[in-house]
């Protein structure tokens, strides 16, 4: 189930709030838990199994920590613990990848290729890993207390807001609430305008976006025009549908009384890669640091070793997002060798105008993008070539009919949106200094929420983004 | 968040509107959850066959099936579709994807102006089961006509004010009918005929041709049968005292497509006004010899002699009642709506009306949008059964 969907809105969630307000408050978390896992299962029930014991795995690991008297024996638990959580991301995630690349290889040498059939990605599960990590080192660090109710344990790793795409909920965030929430008219208030404004990105801009970045993406020979089009358009659409999931993730955590952190801050004005990364999808850069690059020795072992734990973690945080295709290693490993140009150049003392690293930076995060999105390798050195003109200047057929009257209008809306933070009158305090501030910031979710659900219900509900990785 | 923080001295009215985006919130929710239930109410019982087995519930088919069948059947779903219409082309002027807009009011079917991976190979694919067609009738004694309509962005690309018509469709209906030619398949290329037709030969609001262009169509393909002596000319000619036209308003089916129809006339495009034409039906074939001579046993002289086959072109603007009025006979018409390039011919070659009365010419009609289209799994089909059979 996606939140964007007539089932979400229409049934499960009504439903759902039902049951959870007319719950005692001690048992809320047993309603919660229950609802999130008929969301999960509404996917693929069989699944729900895995989740379940990783979910098991952690809490009981957790618990075996939290007794242990030998600082050894912690470690070892919390060692396995992650081991084994990695192993059903592997298996699950990029067995296949591994599998094809090798009967590619046995294909081209005459050898033997190996009988596979594709082993299925259970949905929500990479995150579902990191969340399970996470809380283990960290009770290992003694940096959370253990949880010893599984229920509450549960309903925090299964919670329906985030379990699917994000964002990352470390425990410690939402431990207290865990363990006592009170519903407060006001937060749920704030929670449903938040829910609106990421329902509103999702369905309004991101998804109106998709077929014609599914066009540009698709040509075997774009030209200059048609791939920077197509880029352009994939680099609003990731942002608008995965910022968007996120606001909904967060606003329904707000409605339940949980405080997420926030994921995203307009990372399109980034005055650097660095700065890209404190700014998109800052829950998982914010786990790669402290549980990988961290982990790795940081920046504490000289200059190059600094350089190769940057370009390890993230290339490694590039190979989390996907098992379809090496595409996502190689976009980490793009993301982790502008981090560490951006390292040197800072470390010499060399500064450039705003103006120029902000363009800067968004020219390799779209490159970066353009191999994130494309099918394969080959793909993506079509879509690159089409954007250094190799294969001509002029927009291309295909593309021109593409780019219908409506395209046009919420391209401009999702740019506006983008670039009007940076704006003077933004900065001088937006709509606040004409005096309507008010009315209009609770006026304007609602409009484009129920324009949204209009459109939802008026054609098909498109997934995620961020629920193949 | 802190803007519904509850502030005691600027108070209730800031509060309401804090909670403005909740009560919506809840009021969308309950309604949405009534109208779910009420639309599950119109699934069918057979669409439920199965749901509760276990290998499907476990599998998550169930569950895609429930929201497949809750968004199919949801109620508001086509108020809401048309809605969203109504918003999109009041503010950008859009259409959807189907429907592309040219000068005012000229609306193009987007169909038209796509380009499809390998083009020349489906092209030739189609000229191949044209061919392959043409010899096994050739073997019953019946002769096959294609007769390739033009698009409408090509015949009144004066209307398109910038809609972009790729350069690469400039020669695809010439290079289409060469090969045909080069085969001795009779063709008839309208473009020519369409193209010196003055006047709008195309309506603005349909993809189809007007009755403009149809009459000057069928009487261009009237003359090719009649000159090919396929068809026997007329004793008497056409008589134009049996053509009555009035002027009528009209909305093409590009409103339909494009969802525009059904919006308010104050938002939607003018119905266009058109020429509609009665024709009084031509009678039996004249051959010369009376119908009650002792050949024509079953009296089946009198049945028409050119069967259509073809596509919605046929079926609209009076094609057909054209083409009889200037052939001096009547045209049996199986031509489908919606039948793609193969599937009228599948269907009246396939039947019985063929098997027991073969006409003596079968006329195809063939619009130029679907020469290089990817071929369907039945035009595969048929090519293959083709092969097979030589």
């Amino acid at each position: 189930m996606v939140f964007a969907s007539l089932e979400f809105l229409t049934l499960f969630l009504p439903i759902f709030f039902a049951f959870y307000l007319i719950t005692p408050q001690r048992f809320r978390n047993h309603t919660l838990l229950v609802g999130s896992w008929l969301f999960y299962a509404w996917w693929t029930p069989k699944f729900l199994l895995l989740i379940i014991a990783l979910t098991v795995l952690a809490w009981g690991a957790a618990i075996l920590i939290d007794k242990a008297q030998n600082e050894r024996v912690k470690t070892r638990i919390m060692a396995t613990t992650i081991v084994l959580n990695l192993a059903s991301l592997v298996w699950y995630k990029y067995t296949n990848m591994v599998v094809q690349s090798l009967n590619t290889f046995f294909t081209g040498h005459d050898l033997p290729t190996i009988p596979w059939v594709n082993v299925m990605l259970p949905i929500g599960l990479s995150f579902t890993v990191l969340h399970a990590i996470s809380y283990v080192v960290d009770v290992r660090r003694k940096t959370v207390p253990a949880q010893y109710s599984i229920i509450s344990f549960s309903a925090y790793m299964a919670m329906f807001g985030h379990l699917i795409a994000g964002p990352i909920v470390r425990y410690k965030v939402i431990d207290k609430e865990l363990r006592e929430r009170v519903f407060s008219s006001e937060e749920f208030a704030a929670g449903v305008r938040r829910f609106m404004v990421g329902f509103s990105m999702k369905v309004l801009i991101a998804d109106t976006l998709s077929p014609f970045v599914s066009i540009a993406f698709g040509l075997h020979q774009p030209s200059f025009m048609d791939a920077w089009a197509g880029c352009a358009a994939y680099t609003l659409q990731l942002y608008f549908d995965f910022a968007g999931y996120s606001a909904m993730a967060i606003g329904l955590g707000l409605m339940l009384g949980f405080r997420f952190q926030e994921n995203f801050n307009n990372p399109y004005l980034a005055v650097s890669i660095q700065d890209f990364w404190r700014r998109w999808h800052m829950t998982l850069s914010s786990w790669l640091r402290d549980y990988l690059y961290i982990a790795l020795g940081g920046n504490r072992g000289g200059a190059i070793r600094t350089y190769v734990n940057l370009m390890l973690t993230m290339a490694i945080g590039g190979l989390w997002h996907g098992g379809d295709n090496w595409n996502f290693l190689i976009w980490g490993i793009i993301q982790g060798s502008a981090l560490c140009c951006d390292r040197a150049f800072t470390m010499r003392g060399y500064s450039m105008p705003n103006a120029a690293s902000r363009t800067l930076t968004l020219l390799v995060v779209m490159l970066a993008w353009t191999v994130f999105r494309s099918s394969s390798f080959d793909a993506a050195l079509g879509m690159l070539a089409g954007q250094i003109g190799a294969n001509g200047f002029a927009m291309g057929d295909a593309v021109r009919l593409a780019l219908r009257p409506s395209l046009l209008l919420i391209f401009a809306i999702g740019l506006l949106c983008v670039i009007y933070p940076a704006s003077s009158f933004a900065k001088r305090g937006g709509l606040a200094t004409v005096g309507w501030s008010g009315v209009w910031r609770a006026v304007w979710p609602i409009l484009t929420f129920v324009y949204g659900v209009i459109v939802l219900a008026g054609q098909k509900a498109i997934p995620f983004l961020y629920f193949q990785f | 968040m802190s803007e519904f923080t509850p502030n005691t001295s600027k108070t209730s009215r800031a509060n309401i509107i804090g909670f403005l985006p909740a009560i919506a919130f809840v009021i969308v929710l309950v309604a949405g959850f009534g109208v779910t239930i009420a639309s599950l109410r119109d699934v069918p019982e057979t669409a439920w066959t199965g749901i509760t087995e276990p290998q499907q519930l476990f599998g998550g088919e169930s569950t895609r099936r429930f929201s497949a069948q809750l968004n199919e059947h949801f109620l508001l779903s086509k108020p809401f579709s048309q809605i969203e219409r109504a918003v999109t082309w009041t503010i950008a002027g859009d259409t959807g994807t189907a429907v592309s807009t040219g000068c005012k009011d000229w609306f193009f079917l987007s169909d038209e102006l796509e380009t499809f991976p390998d083009p020349n190979n489906s092209a030739i694919a189609r000229a191949n089961i044209v061919k392959a067609l043409a010899k096994n009738l050739a073997g019953r004694g019946i002769q096959l006509v294609i007769a390739v309509v033009p698009d409408k962005s090509r015949i009144e690309q004066a209307h398109l004010c910038g809609l972009h018509r790729p350069a690469s469709f400039a020669g695809r209906i010439d290079n289409w009918v060469a090969l045909l030619k080069q085969s001795k398949i009779n063709t008839i290329n309208l473009e020519p005929v369409l193209a010196a037709t003055p006047g709008e030969r195309y309506y603005r609001t349909d993809s189809h041709w007007n009755e403009n262009g149809a009459n000057a169509a069928a009487a261009a393909i009237a003359s090719y049968l009649q000159a090919e002596k396929m068809q026997a000319m007329p004793t008497v000619a056409p008589d134009k005292a049996a053509l009555h036209s009035t002027t009528i308003a009209r909305d093409g089916d590009l409103l339909r497509v494009s969802n525009l129809q059904g919006l308010p006339a104050i938002l939607r495009p003018k119905p266009e006004q058109t020429q509609l034409t009665t024709i009084v039906a031509s009678a039996a074939p004249d051959s010369g010899a009376s119908s009650n001579t002792s050949d024509d046993l079953f009296g089946d002289t009198g049945l028409p002699t050119v069967a259509l086959i073809g596509t919605s072109f046929s079926r609209n603007a009076n094609f057909v009642p054209f083409l009889g009025h200037y052939l001096g006979a009547p045209v049996a018409s199986f031509a489908k709506e919606g039948g793609n390039f193969e599937g009228s011919a599948l269907a009246y070659l396939g039947g019985k009306t063929f098997q027991q009365s073969p006409p003596k010419v079968v006329l195809w009609e063939v619009p130029e949008r679907m020469l290089q289209k990817p071929l369907s799994a039945a035009e595969t089909q048929w090519l293959n059964y083709q092969k097979q059979m030589k």
